[in-house]
């Protein structure tokens, strides 16, 4: 992000509107990621779930890396947002089929 | 990306600059234990007698206990502990007792926390369940984060490497960053990372609710499979001799030391002993590891837990962030490289302030915003300094037999960081760094010398019998004072030079 000259209003809700983004956006989508990577792995369900939440972390970092770092707040919404939804739909389908 | 390690680095520098140090400190968390409880006597090791000592004490004082922890004497820890559930309304939930390992009697060692202290605060912070560890582990993402993004801002990663500009104010706390940043950053990553995978059922419960359908009790049983014993049968019956059971558990495992042994239901029919493996036998450490055996019938019931795939890797990223496994060299280095990163959130912090205090220079009182930065800067870190000497001071100096003692030592702690903080307020200068450090040099320098006068362990004591752990606490101290004090000297040399030109000396680092 560049910083302007003047900081407005604007920017300073754009820079609010990202951190909500990275935090809860990013928590969600690690989340959903975590779950579906879970689905993906090897072995038993302890081995599936310890995969899949070590898998998490690094996507937390990763979205909130990338929410500070893409053109627009609106565009870090879409992007984390849209993949956490997407994921999450598919760990619906996932969990559907998965046996206990 | 400079903008996001900047901003995440100042909000959670402080905390974070706690949580390093308290953490780095805990790499000798049995050796301040010691030091801060002389009067436990140091025997050769024999985890067989000390198991049958601690038998024959929980029979005599706990017989009525739902389940018995017995944690054996290490090389590093001198007492044999024993715990078991405190009835009912009883205040704490567990009553706890240092015993001597070679004769069973009750030691009468002061009440302290110890290193223990240092190892709690730096991931529940003093803060009770589970906000405490949320907001460590917060930290630690953003610690994690800061890490990725400073590496991505900083570009010239290898020349740079090689640069250091000192004496240069802003140019050389740069430099200094950058240097302990890069030098240790495996570790700084490791150590960030395993902190989040230790806690991570409690920080992902999503992923784990999806993968068990809403009943995780699975994924426990799965880790810890001995640590649900089914319900007492009712009907009395004989324990089976500990040390037997000890002889049995080392055929099963030869050469491994146990952590903790477990007896569920002692006194019942359905009785179960429970030996943990220590974590130091191995680098990956899965806490569940255990031999369980019929407590009444000395059969061996279960053992292991699987250790492969995703969970040898969380494993491993355990032991490498608890490094039990580590001997004296290995302990140090885990002892330098903390300290580094200590050291790396410190010059982080100081170099907001000084980038920002030569746009203000000229201006006769610095904007709110750099005073309250200089006034953290001098409490989160000189105060925290002073506050870890603060609890030391108080282990030797309070009265052995006090009520309450424990409690005082952690009060004298966060007392001595308000004193602090209330003094950087009101000076959070380059002269108030210099009282500060000045002040906890010469309170780390005494630490030794009241060893001396208050205990029967003192420095020249410890050494003539060869009690590293007690020494090598006083020498540390000492090394530390000498430090200190070369610091502030450092700083009055520079704020005597810095005032005279112009005024910008007001607010300092």
């Amino acid at each position: 992000m560049k910083k302007p000259l003047h900081i407005s209003t604007r920017y300073r809700l754009g820079v609010a509107s990202r951190c909500l983004a990275a935090g809860l956006g990013g928590y969600a989508l690690a989340s959903a990621a975590g779950s579906f990577i879970a689905f993906l792995m090897p072995g038993t369900l302890a081995h599936m779930a310890i995969g899949g939440m070590m898998v998490g972390f690094i996507v937390y970092v990763l979205a909130v890396i990338w929410a500070f770092a893409c053109a627009s707040a609106l565009r870090a919404w879409l992007g984390i947002g849209g993949t956490a939804l997407a994921l999450a739909l598919a760990d619906l389908g996932l969990y559907r089929m998965a046996t206990l | 990306m400079a903008w996001l390690h900047t901003w995440l680095g100042l909000c959670f520098g402080w905390l974070l600059f706690a949580i390093f140090f308290t953490g780095t400190l805990s790499y000798f968390k049995e050796e301040l234990s010691h030091w801060a409880q002389p009067e436990v006597p140091v025997r050769a090791v024999d985890t067989r007698t000390a198991l049958g000592n601690a038998q024959a004490y929980l029979a005599q004082q706990a017989a009525q206990a739902d389940t018995w922890y017995i944690m054996p004497p290490t090389s590093r820890q001198a007492a044999l502990e024993v715990m078991w559930q405190a009835p009912p309304g009883a205040g704490s939930r567990f009553i706890s007792k240092p015993l001597d390992p070679a004769s069973g009697a009750l030691v009468a060692a002061r009440d302290s926390k110890g290193g223990d202290f240092f190892y709690r605060f730096h991931y529940e912070l003093e803060l009770n369940y589970p906000f405490g560890r949320w907001l460590a582990s917060a930290a630690a993402l953003v610690m994690l984060i800061a890490l990725v993004s400073g590496i991505i801002t900083h570009k010239k990663i290898f020349k740079e490497f090689f640069t250091f500009r000192p004496g240069k104010g802003q140019r050389s706390w740069l430099d200094g960053h950058n240097a302990v940043a890069v030098l240790a950053l495996p570790f700084h990553v490791m150590i960030t990372y395993s902190g989040l995978v230790i806690f991570m059922a409690m920080l992902l419960p999503v992923t784990l609710m999806t993968v068990y359908k809403g009943e995780p009790a699975g994924f426990y049983q799965a880790l810890f499979p001995n640590a649900f014993p089914a319900p007492a049968k009712g009907e009395p019956g004989t324990l089976v001799a500990l040390p037997d059971l000890y002889d049995q558990a080392q055929r099963q495992w030869p050469g491994a030391r146990f952590s903790r042994v477990e007896v569920q239901h002692p006194g019942d029919q359905g009785a179960r002993v429970v030996f943990y493996r220590h974590g130091g036998d191995r680098v990956a450490y899965l806490p569940g590891a255990s031999l369980a055996f019929d407590g009444v019938t000395g059969q061996l019931i279960e053992s292991a837990i699987p250790g492969d795939g995703a969970m040898l890797v969380a494993g491993g990223f355990y032991g490498l962030h608890m490094g039990q496994f580590a001997g004296p060299v290995e302990r140090w280095l885990y002892f330098v490289f903390g300290l580094s990163g200590t050291a790396m959130v410190g010059t982080g912090l100081v170099l907001w302030l000084t980038k920002r205090q030569l746009k203000h220079a000229r201006e006769a009182r610095p904007p709110f915003g750099l005073r309250l930065v200089a006034t953290l800067n001098l409490a989160g870190m000189a105060g925290l300094l002073l506050a870890v000497a603060g609890f030391l001071t108080a282990n030797r100096l309070l009265p052995v037999h006090m009520v309450g003692r424990a409690e005082w030592e952690v009060r004298v702690f966060f007392l001595t960081w308000l004193v602090s903080l209330l003094y950087a307020a009101w000076r959070p200068t380059r002269q108030g760094w210099v009282h500060q450090l000045s002040v906890a040099a010469v309170l780390y320098a005494v630490l030794p010398l009241l060893g001396m006068v208050t205990t029967a362990r003192g420095l020249p004591q410890a050494i003539a019998v060869q009690d590293w752990a007690i020494a090598g606490v006083d020498l540390t101290l000492l090394g530390a004072a000498c430090m200190l004090a070369w610091l502030a000297r450092k700083v009055a040399v520079k704020s005597a030079t810095r005032v005279a030109p112009a005024r910008v000396a007001r607010v300092a680092p």
